[in-house]
């Protein structure tokens, strides 16, 4: 006994009958994983060193724990490596599965801390390649915007999991965008220390399928839900929220705060789950909790159910009494269908709206063909009550036919251009920019802002991209020698784009970083 | 033939080892064999892949935690964590390795989490050239990929 004691685990090149064979290596993986389940994920981390075999065994354990401690000096380098360590261990699997599907396939905890991000892509795919998840934790201690939409947790197999999420915020985070799915089976969700963030943008997204105890359970949920985002400033009602608040109205707390709110409608129009006069109903008592709501965000209201214009036209005193709509700064449209009803209330917006600085129109479904722009004046036509009143268009969608529209100079007049969530659609509206200011003949028109498009594609613009939405009207040259991006004139009157594909996708992405809207095209005086 | 309440259990290198059933369970593979087959707990029950050192090993750690969990007031929580330490601290590498396995395939919870907890404190605290020494794990990696792990994780290194 005494011999084996010498033969002491820390020195085993003492003993020869170990001392050249690795055996650990050969070890199953769960037995691998069970073994750095025991160290801290920083401490295992530092085997992924040792040999290939360990090189993601660190990733596979049932628990991943990061914690970071708040540094002694205050260093933002050490900060963004933690805070690279974690999004790298969110995707360390997505690095090496072809199909982009993460497998953590032991992980039952995950608890995530002082994570730079959670993008609304990678965390799904998480959520899908763990199906034995039982608790999400995230604390973010240094993150000011997190977004995580759409929690729907189903793994790759579409079994829903019961998933309790809980999220600890710090004083830093300022934006908070979250979706919450109140499935079936799905578990409750709950969040903490929800006092701190000012502004706070969520979706409480709940299904009622029957009116069973267990779905009264879930409005009950909910509504605890709701009632800890008190300190929201912005907050998204779905449709089924809204059904639920129909029932039972008298659960929704006052948000003193409440800045913004978003009312939703449901993604098919045809079938709503609220009656829409049900629906307009509602509207009053959501105003009446938020005292100082300043921006309303309608989804999509319309539908072709009020069997007579007239009804709707008695229906939206009640539903926006003018009082109400007095105090408005922002309406936003964000789905227009182009139908009378909808002309009808912007016209009544319009000539409630003493205080409206802005009326936006989000995008516009299935127009006639070239009926956009009849649409653009008629509301431009309408009264305004407030002559400051900005009307923003964003119909993304048919910009191109809108871009050839401003190339071949047939442009609309007196409204703003914006284009949005389209890869190259900044650079289209800077193109458009450039022709502009070189033709004298169309200085008068107002275009005034055009506001950035979010998404930008990876990689560098390409030439031929360009080309796709420039169609042949104007010629695009790549040189690396113009400050991102230049119009000129030839001498023979043609147009040529020149433009750095590098330094401009550069520029671009950098502002797209930033989530600001920042205009590029300066206000052209009159 | 086991007495009632002793099992007999079998190296694969043909020991045989008369334990007290309550000893023998705390495998939970066992115990299910026991449960669905009654001729288990009368005869012989193979242990496959397993030699008489290391049933001998793994016996040794049963009957002890057993018998705590029988009685609390003979064996100590203190008493057992000290066990518990003198255990692992008397294995080889070899008999480690083989007691995982065991203990895995056994399905002896308690002893499966000793033994990897014993594995982690080894590898707890060490650069990964030392683990390599420890373990004698042959350093499979290119350069180019070893600065590239390094340079993934600047923080945990």
């Amino acid at each position: 006994m005494d011999d084996e004691r010498q033969k002491g685990l820390e020195i085993p090149q003492e003993d020869d009958d170990v001392a050249h064979v690795d055996r650990i290596t050969t070890l199953l993986d769960h037995l691998l994983s069970h073994i750095l389940s025991f160290l801290a994920t920083k401490q295992a981390a530092i085997t992924s060193l040792v040999s290939t075999r360990w090189r993601y065994a660190f990733a596979s354990v049932p628990d991943i724990f990061l914690y970071f401690e708040a540094p002694t000096s205050n260093d933002d380098h050490e900060v963004s490596n933690f805070a690279d360590f974690g999004n790298r261990l969110i995707l360390v699997d997505l690095n090496f599965t072809p199909n982009s599907v993460v497998a953590l396939p032991n992980r039952k905890l995950l608890r995530l801390q002082g994570l730079a991000s959670v993008v609304d892509n990678s965390f799904r795919q998480l959520i899908q390649g763990c199906p034995l998840l039982e608790e999400i934790k995230l604390g973010c201690p240094m993150v000011e915007q997190l977004y995580i939409c759409r929690l729907n947790c189903r793994n790759s197999k579409g079994e829903v999991l019961q998933v309790s999420v809980s999220i600890k915020f710090s004083s830093r985070l300022q934006i908070f965008n979250i979706w919450i799915t109140f499935g079936d089976a799905y578990a409750v969700d709950f969040i903490e220390n929800l006092k701190s963030p000012l502004r706070t943008r969520i979706g409480v997204q709940t299904m009622f399928k029957d009116e069973t105890e267990s779905s009264s359970y879930r409005v009950q949920q909910a509504f605890e839900l709701i009632n800890d985002l008190q300190c929201a400033e912005s907050l998204c009602h779905s449709d089924c929220t809204m059904e639920a608040l129909y029932y039972s109205p008298d659960l929704l707390p006052t948000f003193k705060i409440l800045n913004s709110l978003h009312v939703e409608i449901g993604n098919k129009p045809d079938e709503p789950l609220v009656d829409p006069i049900t629906w307009w109903k509602m509207l009053p008592r959501l105003l009446e909790l938020a005292p100082n709501l300043e921006v309303l965000v309608i989804d999509r209201v319309f539908w072709k159910m009020f069997e007579r214009d007239r009804d709707f036209e008695c229906l939206l005193p009640v539903a926006m009494p003018a009082y109400f709509i007095q105090h408005l700064r922002e309406i936003e449209i964000a789905f227009f269908y182009g139908l009378d009803n909808e002309f009808t209330l912007v016209e009544y917006i319009l000539q409630n709206g003493k205080s409206l600085q802005k009326l936006t129109f989000g995008q516009e479904i299935n127009p006639p063909l070239d009926s956009e722009k009849e649409d653009c004046n008629r509301i431009l036509s309408f009264n305004k009550c407030s002559k400051d009143c900005q009307i923003v268009f964003k119909w993304e969608q048919n910009y191109y036919r809108f871009c050839n529209d401003i190339l071949e100079k047939k442009l609309f007049t007196g409204i703003v251009v914006v284009f949005l969530q389209h890869e190259y659609g900044i650079l289209i509206a800077w193109i458009c920019y450039e022709l502009l200011s070189k033709m004298p003949e169309v200085k008068d028109n107002q275009l005034t802002t055009v506001e950035l498009t979010k998404e930008i594609p990876k990689g560098s613009l390409k030439k031929e991209s360009l080309a796709v939405y420039l169609d042949a009207e104007v010629e695009v040259v790549e040189d690396s020698t113009v400050d991102h991006f230049v119009v000129e004139e030839r001498n023979d009157g043609t147009m040529v784009a020149l433009f750095d594909p590098v330094a401009t996708h550069n520029e671009f992405s950098t502002l797209a970083e930033e989530q600001s809207v920042i205009p590029v095209v300066q206000p052209i005086a009159k | 033939m086991a007495s009632k309440g002793n099992l007999t259990l079998k190296s694969c290198n043909g020991k045989e080892f008369i334990v007290e059933e309550k000893v023998a369970v705390m495998s939970t593979t066992i115990k299910n064999m026991v449960d669905v087959d009654d001729s288990f707990a009368q005869g012989v029950i193979p242990i496959i892949g397993v030699d008489g050192k290391i049933l001998a090993k793994l016996i040794e750690y049963c009957k002890e935690h057993a018998e705590a969990d029988e009685d609390e007031e003979v064996k100590s929580e203190e008493y057992l964590k000290k066990f518990d330490e003198k255990f692992v601290d008397e294995l080889n590498l070899n008999d480690l390795y083989d007691l995982l396995k065991a203990s895995n395939y056994l399905e002896i919870t308690k002893l499966l989490n000793l033994l990897c907890q014993k594995v982690a404190s080894m590898i707890k605290g060490k650069k990964p050239e030392e683990i390599r020494r420890i373990f004698n794990i042959k350093n499979d990696f290119t350069p180019e990929e070893e600065e590239e792990i390094n340079r993934q994780n600047p923080w945990a290194f």
